[in-house]
């Protein structure tokens, strides 16, 4: 059984050319965060290595049971990931880990009977890396799969994207992933439907913030400080850029997130200014957001929507990331002084 | 012998195969007749153009046992060893994972070694872009001197990334994006022997798409078979591609032009809901605003769309400023929809930006002239028009609005090119009334304001601008099923006859969604209070459907060329007659 | 799991199977060791995903069980242990294995063994024997002629034909080729064909050591692994995937000058000429020139000569020696590259070596001789290499003044 959910044309599409040994070498596989595209490329994995291939993958027998739970020996997840407690995390997937999956690609599967390197993140691949990969890429040894995912296609070497098979995930229907949520994960239809909008789409946040109400808090704490912020003084603003520098030497991909989060408010700020807030991302926070808007002129909004685009760049190209916080935060429009 | 993708499968063998790029293969195949071939060559050229297999098509012919006409006959035992990988002089290697000096000096030290199984040892070296300066520098002697059984084959997709030391001292062959013609060749052979059915026009649009890159035209072309079969049309290739998305982006650029802000944003994440490809979109808007400036330049000639979106540019062109549309492809054009393909930001801020800052006083193209008052970045000229003082109470703090919001373009076109000075009905507004400065707008603070020519240029006190901020009001409210302020985006023309404002839709859906709302009292109330606040005055609504379809097409007076040219002096057409 | 053991073979068990311990961490599992009894043994087993190595060690089991713990924890607090009995155990539903000699004890904390990487059984399968010492004379004289760097993968591989009785090993890197011809103690059923990473019969040939009973070797082509059954020590080795260059084209078919030198002789000279060759390329340099007319032509154009062995480091200086041979055919010359000369000629063994020159640009082939006599005593027929080891060299081009 696939285990994502929607994409019904794309997996009968992916079955079927599984089943029929007509699949492709290397796949790309595009959609935003959390769409469900690390799923799929697990279920790839499975697929191929699946002791039953009419039901593959079957997600019973003991190669998928074991590729599930990341114990294969063939099947290699490749990302950045978050650091060791105290450490900083990886900043890129480097030239160091494509040889490795090079020796291994060229040694027969271990237990299963392909081995599948999954690249998450592919974006997050430095150019030397990237490089490195297009000769394997290209020409893989046989019984050798592998499965890039990524959120930013246009990062990619056009080099890399033309070795592959595209699949794309596009954010599945809200009405979809609320139905979802209220039949699986027995939540009632206002909050589901709440939670399928904040997804954007992407069932995957939408599942992990249904079953783990501290998302939705920390989310709530979040935009408490970005709000707060809007109408705080120099001081607060400093102090919370760098806490969040501090963050992002630990945890990129969590301060990143608090970014994004960052641009959809204003995103929301923007919409509002403009007369189009059907369409705000933080509908729970409309109130808010309607207060805010006032106090700013589009020209204001605009200007910071593009300080934290920018920022958002800085950090992606290894800048300092405390400067890159601190200008944001000094350019913060309507700062209280003294306040 | 498994499966294998195309581009891996047809793989061109002979310099015969090698698509496109005649330049290269002839002079290749010449010298190696000839035995004449460098020592040092240098492959530029995109992606999918054939320099890796180039490389090894020669690495075969200059090693062939029993070459024909300088072309490898892919027979003997030398070939056959390149074919399957287990040549021991053929070493291709990737600048990317041997770009240090040391890997480098590795080859250097070696190449005075004889080959082992051929007469020539070929080193390909991919990704020659690579390569450190000190690994280029020391690469450079070997180059220049290589060993008579040593040939160096460089590949790159970036040329300017190498040293010019390096370029100097190799022959260089520069692949050429392919044409769509010879993809089209290629695709048509590799169609042909998978046995598959391609129809010509899917064929053209697959080329026209690859970029100039085989490789990626061969990988559609099987994504195509892998999706939907073995008979495979042009619809199949637009829905893979995300093509055809002219209609969504014809009216991003419409409303963009008119400086409706809030309806262009509408537009760009209605189509990201619908899981559009919003880089499809950018692209196709980027080139229909081109096709505005071109055409408001009067280079209609130039101009490579079907007649009706040409229409349909024409009538957008002569109503924008070229300013706008000036600065609308520029803003428009620098998006970069690299990163986070899927997320609308990028083109929002775009748009806002680009109807923003625009002086209230902006006028349409070459019609300030014919403007008395200070211009409005309107389309609608008025020549008698009235003001109504009063602000709408509930402006929010974009007071500054600009004009241009929904609604704008079709509430009334008085011209005065018309013979009847009274203000007739618009073709578009379809089967209500003509509207007369009789019928005019109650209000309960000031005196009566004629709602077909409303008003001029005071900042805020015009119909549309009240349209506008009620639109604006009731965007904030979710209907039923929809967002009202949404339904009423849609509504082509708003006209008031007495005390009835009839809102005519271009779309029979959106004219029952809007009655479904309108149906219920929540809704009904809502939008009564809206009305009230934004206008001043309550209305009983009655809702109409525009004749024909989409209300936005020009009336086909407008197809003449005098018609046209008085429209773009800044006249309205307010009636046509039939001779 | 209750047991115990001798410190010394729970010492030296670990230390045979650490070779296969991961370093890298893909998968953080496999820098693990798998302890689990197997019925009066303990068994230890280590993967890195490429070799697997397993072995047994003799125990006192009173209760069964199984478990995982960091190996070089484990192996290290071992080590420092007196030679002494071992006590280990670890409760049931626990993780903890806990360790107990003389006065220490030491608690290792583990993981399931169920998410350690199955080591692979080869049950059944094409099964040969081959003889311990001729398996590793030949391993020591292929393995070093595989390439390190990985551009191509199947030349850091070590090619194993196996048929009827005969097995042979080939390894080549571009630029040298290494072939052993061999005898199997059985003869097997049908042709084998394999590539094996030259890193794991290294290990085969660290493992083996003394070892005078026969090697088993078994493999499933089909599942890519092949198994070495040792003295209570088992192997299990991907194998590497490709396609191996047809290196029988590679060695060349005729001479015009074979030289029969005495091994050792030429080594000395050569590692001399070597110090020079350093800082030149690394170039030395074969003259193989027959001696003057007076000495007598024997039999079938054989004669004695010298072959001079040069060297020259770029403004440093040079260095010249020689080294009595015995020539049939014609003078000629031929530079190779220093190391690629010195290795082949290492692991040669004793004896005599013979040397198979064509032009300057074409290949040297290098070829032993067995036996005790020197050259000058040995008959024509004598004189024949023998056919158990090629090595073929490819020359460097170098300007001869």
């Amino acid at each position: 059984m696939w285990q994502v959910r929607g994409h019904d044309p794309l997996l009968r599409q992916l079955d079927k050319s599984i089943k029929e040994g007509r699949y492709a070498h290397s796949y790309l596989l595009v959609g935003p965060p959390q769409v469900g595209k690390g799923t799929l490329a697990i279920n790839m994995a499975q697929a191929v290595n699946c002791l039953s291939p009419e039901q593959a993958p079957c997600g019973q027998c003991s190669q998928c049971r074991r590729i599930a739970s990341t114990q294969h020996a063939d099947v290699l997840v490749i990302g950045v990931g978050r650091g060791e407690d105290d450490g900083p995390s990886r900043k890129e997937i480097g030239i160091g880990d494509v040889r490795e999956i090079e020796r291994q690609a060229s040694l027969n599967p271990y237990e299963g009977s392909h081995r599948v390197f999954i690249f998450d993140g592919a974006e997050r691949m430095s150019e030397e890396a990237a490089n490195a990969l297009l000769k394997t890429l290209e020409e893989p040894p046989p019984q050798v799969m592998i499965i890039l995912l990524t959120s930013q296609e246009g990062a990619l070497l056009p080099t890399i994207l033309s070795r592959c098979r595209r699949l794309e995930l596009k954010p599945l229907p809200f009405s979809e992933i609320a139905k979802e949520l209220v039949e699986t994960h027995s939540m009632d239809r206002e909050d589901a439907e709440m939670l399928a909008r904040l997804s954007l789409g992407c069932p995957g946040w939408a599942i992990s913030a249904a079953g783990d109400p501290s998302i939705m808090e920390k989310r709530k704490e979040e935009l408490e400080r970005i709000s707060e912020l809007s109408v705080s003084g120099l001081e607060e603003r400093f102090s919370y850029a760098s806490d969040l520098g501090s963050l992002f030497y630990k945890d990129r991909d969590g301060a990143r997130d608090i970014l994004r989060l960052w641009l959809r408010w204003w995103r929301d700020l923007l919409l509002i200014k403009e007369g189009a807030e059907e369409y705000i991302h933080n509908v729970d926070w409309s109130d808010v957001l309607r207060l805010r808007a006032a106090e700013l002129s589009t020209a204001q909004v605009v200007a910071f929507i593009k300080v934290i685009l920018t920022t958002l760049e800085a950090l992606d190209h290894n800048a300092n990331a405390r400067l890159a916080l601190e200008v944001m935060a000094l350019s913060l429009p309507g700062e209280r002084t003294g306040g | 012998m498994t499966f294998q993708v195309y581009y891996r499968k047809w793989r061109p063998q002979r310099f015969r195969e090698l698509a496109g790029q005649q330049h290269v293969s002839a002079t290749l195949q010449q010298a190696v007749q000839l035995g004449r071939v460098a020592h040092s060559l240098l492959f530029c050229g995109p992606r999918g153009t054939g320099k890796t297999s180039t490389a090894r098509v020669l690495a075969k012919a200059v090693n062939c046992l029993e070459p024909e006409d300088g072309d490898p006959c892919n027979e003997c035992a030398r070939c056959q060893a390149v074919n399957e990988g287990r040549f021991m002089d053929l070493i291709e290697l990737d600048a990317a994972s041997n770009r240090g000096i040391d890997e480098i000096r590795n080859i250097r030290d070696r190449v005075n070694l004889a080959a082992a199984e051929g007469s020539y040892k070929v080193y390909i070296i991919d990704e020659a872009h690579m390569l450190t300066e000190h690994a280029s520098n020391a690469f450079l002697k070997t180059l220049e001197e290589p060993p008579a059984h040593a040939i160096f084959i460089l590949c790159t997709t970036d040329p300017q990334k190498i040293l010019p030391t390096i370029i100097s001292r190799c022959q260089r062959f520069d692949f050429r994006r392919l044409t769509s013609d010879a993809i089209m060749e290629r695709l048509r052979m590799i169609q042909a022997e998978e046995g598959v059915d391609v129809s010509t026009e899917a064929l053209q649009s697959l080329a026209h798409s690859a970029g100039g890159s085989l490789r990626d035209a061969e990988n559609l072309l099987e994504q195509l078979v892998v999706s939907y079969g073995s008979s495979i049309g042009v619809n199949e290739v637009h829905e893979l591609l995300g093509l055809g998305q002219g209609e969504r982006a014809l009216d991003l650029i419409r409303y963009l032009l008119l400086g409706n802000t809030s309806a262009a944003l509408s537009a760009i994440n209605r189509a990201a809901w619908d899981g559009a490809d919003l880089r499809q979109l950018h692209r196709e808007a980027v080139n229909l605003l081109r096709g505005v400036l071109l055409l408001q330049y009067g280079s209609r000639d130039s101009l490579d769309f079907p007649q009706e979106t040409i229409r349909e540019l024409e009538d957008v062109a002569p109503k924008a400023s070229a300013a706008r549309v000036i600065k609308s492809l520029k803003l428009l054009g620098e998006v970069n929809m690299r990163h986070d393909t899927s997320s609308p930001l990028h083109l929002e801020l775009a748009v806002v930006e680009a109807c923003m800052d625009e002086a209230p006083a902006e006028a349409p193209a070459k019609a300030e002239a014919a403007q008395p008052n200070p211009p409005r970045p309107s389309p609608a000229v008025q020549p008698a028009a009235r003001t109504t003082p009063n602000q709408a109470p509930n402006t929010p703090a974009t007071g500054e609005r600009r004009a241009g919001d929904a609604g704008t373009r079709a509430i009334s076109r008085p011209s005065p090119t018309a013979p009847g000075s009274q203000p007739a009905r618009v073709r578009e507004s379809g089967n209500s009334p003509p509207p007369s400065s009789e019928h005019t707008l109650p209000r309960e603070a000031n005196g009566p304001v004629p709602s077909s020519t409303p008003g001029n240029p005071g900042p805020g006190d015009s119909f549309q601008e009240q349209w506008g901020t009620l639109v604006k009001t009731l965007s904030r409210y979710k209907g039923k099923r929809f967002n009202i302020g949404a339904l009423l985006r849609d509504c082509k023309n708003q006209d008031v006859e007495g005390e009835t404002l009839v809102l005519t839709f271009a779309h029979r859906s959106h004219l029952e969604r809007m009655q479904e709302e309108l149906d219920d009292p929540q809704g009904m109330k809502t939008v009564n209070e809206a009305l009230l606040k934004s206008l001043g005055a309550s209305y009983r609504l009655r809702l109409s459907l525009a004749e024909g379809n989409g209300g936005g097409n020009p009336p086909a007076t407008a197809q003449s060329p005098l018609v046209r040219a008085a429209l773009s002096m800044g006249a309205r057409i307010m009636e046509e007659r039939e001779q | 799991m209750k047991l115990s053991c001798l410190q010394e073979n729970l010492s030296r068990g670990l230390a045979t199977v650490g070779r296969a311990v991961a370093t890298r961490t893909t998968l953080p599992i496999t820098q693990n060791v798998l302890l689990s009894t197997d019925r009066s043994m303990l068994k230890l087993s280590a993967t890195n995903l490429e070799i697997a190595i397993t072995t047994w060690i003799g125990a006192m089991v009173e209760e069964e069980g199984s478990i995982t713990v960091p190996a070089r924890l484990l192996t290290e607090f071992v080590a420092s242990l007196p030679s002494e009995r071992i006590d280990v155990s670890m409760a049931p539903g626990s993780k903890s294995l806990s360790l107990t000699c003389s006065r220490s004890e030491a608690h290792v904390n583990g993981t399931d063994v169920d998410e350690f990487p199955p080591i692979p059984t080869v049950e059944s399968g094409l099964a040969a024997k081959i003889d311990p010492q001729a398996f590793k004379t030949a391993i020591s004289q292929v393995v070093f002629a595989a390439a390190t760097e990985e551009s191509r993968p199947v030349l850091t591989g070590v090619k194993l034909e196996l048929e009827g009785g005969k097995f042979t090993m080939a390894a080549a890197d571009g630029f040298r080729l290494a072939v052993h011809n061999g005898e199997l103690l059985e003869p097997v059923g049908e042709p084998i064909n394999i590539i094996l990473p030259a890193r794991t019969l290294s290990e085969v040939n660290r493992l083996l050591g003394e070892q005078d009973t026969p090697v088993e070797m078994t493999m499933i082509p089909s599942k890519g692994q092949v198994l070495f059954r040792l003295n209570s020590i088992e192997i299990v080795s991907q194998l590497i995937q490709g396609t191996f260059p047809n290196y029988s084209q590679l060695i060349p078919q005729s001479y015009q000058t074979r030289s029969v030198t005495d091994l050792q002789e030429l080594l000395r000279a050569a590692r001399t000429a070597s110090i020079f060759a350093r800082d030149g390329s690394g170039i030395i340099r074969l003259q193989i020139m027959p001696g003057s007319d007076d000495q007598s032509e024997s039999d079938e154009g054989q004669r004695s000569g010298k072959v001079v062995i040069s060297a020259r480091a770029e403004e440093m200086g040079d260095n010249q020696g020689e080294v009595d041979t015995f020539i049939e055919g014609d003078e000629s010359k031929i530079a190779f590259n220093s190391k690629y000369l010195l290795e082949v000629l290492s692991v040669l063994e004793r004896g005599e070596v013979v040397l198979e020159t064509t032009t300057p640009s074409s290949p040297g082939v290098f070829r032993p001789i067995r036996g005790e006599k020197k050259w000058r005593e040995r008959g024509v027929e004598e004189r024949k290499p023998d056919e158990t080891y090629v090595h073929v060299v490819m020359p460097m081009f170098v300007q001869w003044s």
